[in-house]
């Protein structure tokens, strides 16, 4: 009632010059209803609550229920709320979820609704609006917003050899020839104790059985780290498969992260720069390779999020970066759209620096020979991710 | 607990399209509040009349008023349903109108005799302008602004409903509103005017009239719960525009909640004054002789101060004396007006909160108004008068609030000083008054001490400290030096720590206490003649 005002205020006139008794009290009948109103609604508002509650983690094909508690927490009653909570249409078509419901006084009602989590994302769940408004349209609807939450799904996580890759070398430590350095993890045999040896490696067991002291043997080997460094420049994916290689190459990403912490039990990494929607910003992702649970979890959490990032230092460069801060030995597992000669320059600088380095591949294309051949000769292995059944898979 | 489902507990809303509207509604409740509000104002109108002309019989214009709403309203509803054409729609409206004209000078003649029909009817053919009478005239005009009114009002739920179709820019609920307001106005004026009749209208000093007006009454609450309904119809349909599910309960309990919601704000009209036993000008004119009674108190005191110094300047200048001030004869204020209650100062009272509760509904309009019309507050900003008395007030309002925290600071910290000391008193007598404690012990043992040396010629002053009483006895009683040393220092200890005091304590001052009145009771020995009352002889 917009013109409620000036119809007032042309009552109070009438009312005073007329000076008719009942007039004021149709002015107070009125002005009631104008006051009352506006402070039945200040109340409300205030007394409105609104909780969601989700598990705000999923892997893809999961569906997650969401549940939206509102309550009316005063002895008011609220006579309508309309309640309007918003989610990203990949989750759910259409993309919101609406309800109109009175609240009496003290009560509350629980709604539920499902998130199909069908594409990997970082979405952003909310905000949760209750709108609000008097019997009379005479106060203005008010408002109440309720922080967005955020929702993540984890890429596709895929054994190994449904991609198409090796479930050993060079993606875990290699053993090698020099006895550079021992992996304590990894026992080769024990041998008779000389002086100087360590006491940790005394086999107490094999001691006791033997009855002298014996020494643990260890496996050498060059490096048990792993750095998966993914590559998210648009411009080295081609344009027509702008979606699907990239997300073939973060399924990939995902699913070795997984096998070497899961099965393998040893330390990775991940670095990529990309767009981060979080942020809402590109943003250089260096995750220090590590053995547990939570970092892997750390890991699927990063791939869920990044996106292709344009205009980012070329990506040979920023390998060439993140090899500085790693250790000598160190396995480098690239991930890309394509194989320039600049990358192939860069793998095998990072070759002949003593790390191990592994070329993934998600482009449907063979390589030129001549760079299959160099790659051949420098030791670099090449794996091609794109075949029918990978993109089927991650489909 | 098993939850009802979402299907159970909602229900979601068709397409809103007319036919699916609940015919009660349409047919039945909507009508029969058009008509009755239309009623109540012919009713007023047909008073109004009858003020002019007393053997007016008015009942067939209310009657063809509240036709003419009944025949618009269906006649759109009806039509809107069963012909789709515009053209084919505004053609019967005029066949109707046409046949309405007829009807209501047929109607204008019922309220008349016979004889007066027939020789009106007569004249047609000598004068045919003599059919378009003036009351004829009115009463058509009245009957098309009725007819023309409802079948607006009929248009509106429309597009309420189906507001696809509505091809209007405004708010079909804001349109129903203006009407609503404007025809409540036509109502109170006229209505008004019937009560206190155009003679009175210009008469300030007349008083108010009291009594309560059964129509407009039930013109406004009727139209408050047309205007909650429409509201709700409006939202409905934009929730089923949407495909917003609803809960089923919503539309009972917005009935439910407006019936309360109307009866409350009633009760709060109905208990508010509104009879003013003064007048606004009486009230005003009261209380100025009040601020000028002040003053003049004011200037009275202000003359009593004077007085000394011009009676001194008299006397330099060899003049007469002034006169002495004399009390302002308007010191007293002025008797408060006539009021109509046995206790004028209650009237007063009444006209007091009347007027200042009018004063405050009108202030707080005006301010909501502006602040929801900011172009107009700027523009009312622009003028240079309101100007200055906006920041005239808005520096009387900050002082005045300066002065109210200042005012609230000082309360708050007399209060926080008198709950202190509260507080330490208490804490004291609760030490002190400790029974069978050591300290109190200690405290009666050094007051009744202090009773004997008194006795003895000896008293303590009120401003000396235990310390200086001790340096004052010293000289007096030289060889209890060490026990009154112990004595004062024990008193101290009970008298201003807040530890615990230890029994051996209670031991030392029994012992010093004795040694000090062998002391007292030696010097007494020693000089029996000495004068007991002479405070000056123990220093």
């Amino acid at each position: 009632m917009r013109r409620l005002i000036p119809f007032l205020l042309a009552l109070l006139l009438i009312a005073a010059l007329l000076r008719i008794e009942f007039f004021f009290t149709i002015l107070y009948l009125f002005f009631a209803v104008y006051l009352l109103s506006r402070l039945w609604m200040q109340q409300a508002v205030k007394q409105l609550r609104a909780e969601r509650r989700f598990t705000n983690r999923a892997f893809l094909g999961e569906a997650v229920e969401v549940q939206l508690r509102i309550e009316n927490a005063g002895w008011l009653p609220v006579p309508w709320v309309e309640v309007c909570d918003t989610f990203p249409v990949e989750l759910r078509a259409p993309s919101f979820f609406r309800q109109v419901l009175p609240l009496g006084a003290h009560e509350q009602r629980t709604f539920r609704y499902t998130l199909d989590c069908r594409k990997r994302g970082y979405y952003k769940i909310g905000p949760l609006q209750l709108k609000t408004g008097d019997l009379l349209d005479a106060a203005t609807a008010e408002d109440v917003v309720i922080a967005p939450e955020h929702l993540i799904v984890y890429p596709q996580v895929l054994p190994l050899d449904k991609l198409g890759l090796p479930t050993h070398s060079p993606l875990v430590a290699l053993p090698a020839q020099a006895r550079i350095f021992e992996d304590p993890a990894r026992i080769m045999g024990v041998r008779d104790y000389h002086a100087g040896d360590s006491l940790r490696r005394i086999h107490w067991t094999a001691s006791a059985s033997a009855g002298r002291l014996l020494v643990k043997q260890y496996q050498p080997s060059i490096a048990r780290e792993t750095l998966i460094c993914l590559d998210l420049d648009p411009d080295n994916y081609e344009l027509r498969r702008r979606y699907t290689a990239p997300e073939l190459a973060i399924v990939a990403a995902a699913s070795l992260a997984s096998h070497i912490t899961e099965r393998e039990r040893l330390p990775v990494g991940l670095a990529t720069q990309a767009f981060d929607p979080l942020a809402d910003a590109p943003v250089t992702f260096s995750l220090p390779p590590r053995r547990e649970r939570a970092h892997l979890m750390g890991i699927l959490e990063t791939l869920a999020r990044v996106q292709l990032a344009e205009k980012q230092p070329p990506f040979p460069d920023f390998l060439r970066r993140q090899s500085v801060a790693r250790a000598w030995g160190t396995t480098i597992v690239v991930i890309s759209g394509s194989a320039s000669a600049s990358l192939f320059d860069t793998l095998i600088y990072l070759k002949r620096s003593g790390f191990a380095v592994a070329l993934l591949l998600a482009q449907p294309r063979r390589l030129p020979e001549e760079l299959e051949g160099m790659a051949g000769l420098v030791g670099i292995p090449i794996y091609p991710l794109w075949n029918p059944g990978d993109v089927g898979a991650i489909q | 607990m098993n939850e009802p489902s979402l299907a159970e507990t909602y229900e979601a809303i068709p397409e809103p399209a007319l036919a699916r509207v609940q015919p009660g509604l349409v047919y039945g409740f909507r009508p029969a509040a058009l008509l009755t509000m239309v009623g109540c104002v012919a009713l007023s109108l047909v008073g109004l009349v009858q003020v002019f002309a007393p053997d007016w019989n008015g009942t067939y214009l209310l009657v063809m008023l509240v036709s003419g709403a009944a025949l618009g309203y269906y006649l759109r509803v009806l039509a809107r349903q069963h012909i789709s054409s515009d053209q084919e729609r505004q053609r019967l409206y005029r066949l109707v109108l046409g046949v309405s004209f007829v009807a209501v000078k047929a109607g204008v003649y019922l309220s008349m005799p016979w004889e007066r029909v027939q020789q009106d009817i007569q004249q047609w053919f000598a004068e045919p302008w003599y059919f378009f009478s003036l009351e004829f005239i009115v009463t058509f005009g009245l009957f098309v602004g009725a007819w023309l009114a409802a079948m607006a009002t009929a248009a509106d739920w429309e597009a309420l409903e189906d507001p696809v179709r509505d091809r209007t820019t405004a708010s079909p609920v804001q349109r129903l509103a203006a009407r609503f307001f404007v025809a409540g106005m036509l109502l109170l004026i006229t209505g008004g005017l019937t009560r206190i009749g155009l003679a009175d209208l210009l008469n300030l000093a007349r008083p108010s009239t009291p009594g309560i007006s059964i129509n407009a009454l039930v013109y406004f609450l009727l139209g408050l719960a047309m205007l909650g309904q429409a509201r709700f119809t409006a939202l409905r349909t934009l929730w089923g525009l949407q495909k917003t599910p609803v809960a089923v309960e919503l539309a009972s309990r917005w009935a439910r909640y407006s019936l309360i919601f109307l009866v409350l704000a009633a009760a709060l009209a109905f208990i508010l004054p509104t009879r003013y036993a003064t007048p606004l000008f009486d009230l005003l004119l009261w209380l100025m002789g009040i601020g000028f009674s002040i003053m003049s108190l004011v200037l009275f005191v202000f003359q009593i101060f004077l007085y000394p110094f011009l009676w001194l300047l008299s006397l330099i200048q060899q003049t007469d004396p002034p006169d002495a001030p004399l009390l302002p004869q308007n010191l007293i204020p002025p008797a408060p007006p006539e009021a109509a209650t046995p206790w004028p100062w209650l009237g007063l009272v009444r006209s007091l909160l009347f007027w200042g509760l009018l004063l405050g509904i009108g202030v707080y309009l005006i301010h909501r108004y502006l602040r929801e019309h900011p172009e107009l507050l700027r523009a009312v900003q622009r003028v240079n008068v309101v100007r200055v008395l906006g920041d005239w007030i808005a520096a009387l309002w900050r002082a005045l609030r300066g002065w109210g925290r200042d005012v609230q600071a000082q309360v708050v910290a007399a209060v926080q000083r008198q709950r202190d000391l509260r507080r330490a008193r208490d804490k004291t007598r609760r030490r002190a008054a400790a029974p069978g404690s050591s300290r109190a012990w200690v405290l009666r043992h050094y007051a009744e001490l202090l009773a004997e040396t008194a006795r003895s010629g000896l008293p303590r002053r009120d401003a000396q400290t235990p310390r200086e009483y001790q340096q004052t006895l010293q000289p007096a009683l030289p060889a209890a030096a060490p026990p009154l040393e112990q004595v004062t220092t024990a008193f101290i200890e009970a008298r201003y720590s807040a530890h615990p005091i230890p029994p051996e304590l209670q031991a030392q001052m029994e012992t010093a206490c004795n040694d000090v009145r062998a002391a007292l009771a030696a010097r007494e020995s020693v000089d029996p003649a000495q004068d007991k009352g002479d405070p000056s002889h123990g220093r």
